[in-house]
């Protein structure tokens, strides 16, 4: 299966993309595919996306196919799909 | 109370929205907004209120107008430097739309002064650079059941979240934790801002009206690159939240 990442914001200014496709042999948590990015991306994207503990930063919005998910651990990416990775923003 | 002659002419072109009517222009013109602030967002926020109608509004920004505001900030000009930007917005306002009333409150929300700020507004719409004042509305708004819609930019992208305290999740429920990595210096089009602001607003009338359909529980996300806009179906209210739970 093929999975969409959707950088926004910040993320996408550190990350240098907006988007990437990541293929997937089998079904996996959530937890594990933002756990698979952060391992082969530069530091400053792993920091948007897990804090100094290496718990998921509770302030990025993880978007799967438009509706938030905040159970990193029991959401089950088993199709194709899309993640966005919204980090909190302020401009005014 | 009716609206007058002058209020029909005035507004004629947006009377013939469906579902848009009198009693909601009334709506409108019995309404006070706080806004703030009045830069790229914000302005923009203020100066289509106005166009449409609001009666009141409640202007937060402190600060002198610079150089380097200009691209964005359409409520000002080049000959405004160096004066406090939200009088000269208040200015601008008033000669677009002299039936309005506007109060321009050269401070930053905080603390102290929300409670007396936020006091008259029906809806609040936060424009701030920080999240800082950005969670203090939404403090107020949740405390005195206040509309609250939370409008937000960086570079090409912007979001709208409409906030309806007990109903809808609020800012917190989305960010419980102090965003790590936000800096007060952002990328900016003004363009952008301007985008953003409008789609801000017409979630707002919408709010205040019970006028089509409010993207209630939901982030419109707008992708200026793209030129995409999606709602995102966000969680409902977090239980644990520091805020409204």
């Amino acid at each position: 299966m093929t999975v969409t990442i959707n950088y926004k914001g910040q993320i996408a200014t550190e990350a240098g993309t907006e988007s990437e496709d990541l293929h997937l042999n089998e079904p996996l948590p959530l937890i594990e595919i933002l756990q698979a990015l952060s391992e082969k991306a530069a530091d400053a994207v792993d920091d948007f996306i897990f804090d100094d503990e290496r718990m998921p930063r509770r302030s990025l919005l993880v978007v799967v196919n438009d509706e938030q998910v905040i159970d990193f651990q029991n959401t089950i990416i088993k199709e194709d799909c899309v993640i966005s990775l919204l980090p909190p923003i302020a401009g005014g | 109370m009716m609206l007058t002659q002058s209020e029909k002419l005035t507004y004629s072109w947006q009377l013939d929205v469906p579902g848009f009517g009198e009693s909601e222009q009334l709506i409108l013109r019995n309404s006070t907004a706080f806004v703030t602030r009045v830069g790229g967002l914000g302005g923009s926020v203020a100066l289509s209120l106005a166009a449409a109608g609001i009666g009141k509004l409640i202007l937060a920004h402190a600060g002198n107008l610079r150089e380097d505001d200009l691209n964005r900030q359409i409520l000002m000009s080049r000959d405004h430097i160096g004066q406090s930007r939200v009088k000269c917005a208040a200015q601008t306002l008033k000669r677009f739309n002299s039936d309005i009333e506007v109060v321009a409150i050269d401070e930053n929300v905080n603390d102290m002064n929300i409670t007396k700020l936020a006091h008259d507004a029906d809806i609040i719409f936060g424009c701030a650079p920080l999240f800082e004042e950005r969670f203090i509305l939404n403090e107020i708004a949740i405390r005195d059941k206040k509309k609250l819609i939370d409008c937000a930019m960086y570079s090409m992208e912007g979001q709208v979240m409409p906030i309806l305290p007990g109903i809808t999740p609020c800012l917190k429920c989305i960010y419980p934790e102090e965003p790590a990595h936000w800096k007060r210096r952002f990328p900016v089009l003004g363009a952008v801002s301007a985008l953003v602001a409008q789609v801000g607003v017409i979630e707002g009338i919408k709010l205040l009206c019970d006028f089509d359909n409010a993207s209630l529980g939901k982030l419109v996300r707008i992708d200026a690159s793209s030129m995409d806009v999606r709602k995102i179906k966000l969680i409902s209210k977090r239980e644990d939240c520091m805020a409204c739970g």
